[in-house]
């Protein structure tokens, strides 16, 4: 890690004062776009941020992430599935039940799929499925670990999918076979590269995804570095969420390393045009590093979409059997909160329980939060998390580590 | 702008979505090529209805009218030529028939 070594702590002071004053500059303007397919995921936002921050109630969900498949070829620690996707293993929709959830999609005018799995690409009618979404012309998002994709799909889909927004994210979890298939249970980096490649040889706009856990928290700039050799379009980090298998992954102790891999990347950014661009970065970061905190402002606060979650207000999930719930990490039996093919989506979206709990707000009286200044940012972070750790959405993020009550957060 | 004039919509150019609960109805359309957010209202959203419809000018004119009974005909035709301008210098629609 002879790249992390370059920063002192004036430098992450400095970066993180940047990084934030910049953060805020741009997205104060929520049209502002500063690359091509953040463009439309802003004008998701500004839809986003009215049922968040306004609590005004969307029609229907903006985003739906759908499961169009349990099958998946690889053992993750860090599923946030569990051994709901091996207990169900085999378990697919049919192409015609597929088709109708689609059309349902459309009705309800959802502007963005998410398609996810399992891994997706196991699927043998894909192409078909978003022959039919873009039919519609709705946005895609396909998420895939990358290990099945081939040319015959690549050609296909370059005819297909919007080229200027349309995405697909792959999962690259280290620089080497080591560290990520040891995070992905199975040997696979070699043909994750292959279809990586693949990608970026195609017109198709490819987000690399590392997913940082205990395991290869130390390697997120070789990670990038090998990203940028890949010729990718973006990469993101997000630290992972003790949900699912995940649960019994351990803390990241060294949260110091993390931070300034992040900062690093961020710098790159800053200074190199031609560098890969890094999102998800800071922003989210910040959410778990009390010592950047400090940089916020504590008065008039602007609204801008730093962290929150769209769960139930402005985005939900169907999984592979037409179950709808608020999200991934929250995809447990008390927030389901119907099935497409008993109810239509858009009636399932405007009357729930299940939806409700998360839109009139999480109740922090009794935790940490209450006493918070900086809950007005955060809003309590992932209530998946909070839930899996506490069983309670009422609950911090359990990647909170910040102490209302402490004076100085100084760094690990 | 010629009431019996006939719009086309450049459907690949923007997606649209109509909020009824926010600010009493607000229409949200994304422009794909101009990387711009336009706004506008429940007649914004009738119209494009209407142009998706494949209806000329003056029919939405008419349709809208009746929908509104307590508005001027001549305030509504007045909205209708102005959003049919403005969404015309986007790209957004192109005139098929004069």
């Amino acid at each position: 890690m002879n790249n992390i070594n370059r920063l002192n702590e004036s430098d992450i002071e400095l970066l993180a004062k940047s990084y934030i004053e910049d953060y805020f500059k741009k997205y104060n303007g929520l049209n502002k776009g500063f690359h091509k397919y953040i463009s439309f995921d802003n004008f998701l936002d500004i839809l986003c941020n009215y049922a968040i921050y306004e609590r005004k109630r969307l029609k229907s969900p903006v985003t739906v992430s759908w499961d169009i498949t349990a099958n998946c070829n690889l053992k993750c620690l860090h599923c946030y599935g569990g051994n709901r996707h091996y207990k169900e293993y085999g378990f697919e929709l049919s192409t015609e039940a597929c088709h109708k959830v689609i059309d349902q999609m459309n009705e309800a005018n959802v502007l963005r799929i998410i398609i996810s799995g399992g891994e997706a690409f196991l699927r043998k009618d894909l192409i078909e499925l978003l022959d039919h979404i873009k039919s519609y012309d709705i946005g895609v998002e396909i998420l895939t670990n990358g290990t099945v994709i081939d040319e015959e799909h690549l050609k296909k889909m370059e005819e297909i999918l919007r080229l200027d927004h349309d995405i697909v994210q792959v999962s690259l979890d280290g620089p080497s076979p080591e560290i990520h298939d040891k995070q992905r249970g199975i040997k696979c980096f070699n043909k994750v590269l292959r279809g990586i490649k693949l990608l970026v040889e195609s017109k198709i706009i490819t987000i690399l995804k590392m997913t940082v856990t205990n395991i290869n928290y130390k390697y997120i700039v070789e990670t990038y570095e090998l990203a940028q050799e890949l010729g990718v379009d973006a990469f993101a980090t997000e630290e992972v969420r003790h949900v699912g298998k995940a649960k019994t992954l351990p803390d990241i102790h060294d949260r110091k390393e993390l931070l300034i891999a992040s900062l690093e990347l961020i710098k790159r950014n800053l200074e190199m045009e031609e560098s890969v661009m890094y999102i998800n970065g800071l922003h989210s970061y910040i959410f778990n590093y009390p010592e950047l905190r400090k940089y916020l402002p504590k008065k008039n606060p602007p609204q801008v979409p730093l962290i929150k979650c769209p769960a139930g207000t402005a985005e939900c999930k169907i999984d592979y059997k037409g179950d709808v719930y608020p999200c991934d990490f929250l995809h447990i039996d008390r927030f389901k909160a119907g099935n497409v093919f008993k109810k239509n989506l858009i009636e399932i979206w405007r009357g729930n329980k299940a939806f409700n709990s998360l839109r009139k707000g999480r109740y922090f009286s009794k935790v940490k939060c209450s006493k918070c200044e900086f809950l007005y940012f955060c809003r309590g972070g992932c209530p998946g998390s909070a839930y899996a750790k506490f069983g309670t959405i009422n609950a911090p993020d359990p990647r909170c580590k910040y102490n209302p009550n402490r004076k100085n957060h100084n760094l690990r | 702008m010629e009431k019996k004039k006939k719009f086309k919509i450049n459907s690949r150019k923007f997606i649209y979505r109509f909020e009824p609960e926010i600010d009493g109805g607000t229409l949200f359309i994304y422009n794909f090529d101009k990387r711009n957010v336009l706004k506008s209202n429940i007649i914004g959203y009738k119209i494009i209805k209407s142009l998706e419809g494949d209806m000329r000018v003056n029919e939405i004119i008419k349709n809208i009218t009746k929908d509104f009974p307590g508005v001027e005909k001549e305030v509504i035709k007045k909205d209708v030529i102005k959003f049919l301008d403005d969404i015309e210098k986007e790209n957004l629609v192109y005139i098929i028939e004069q």
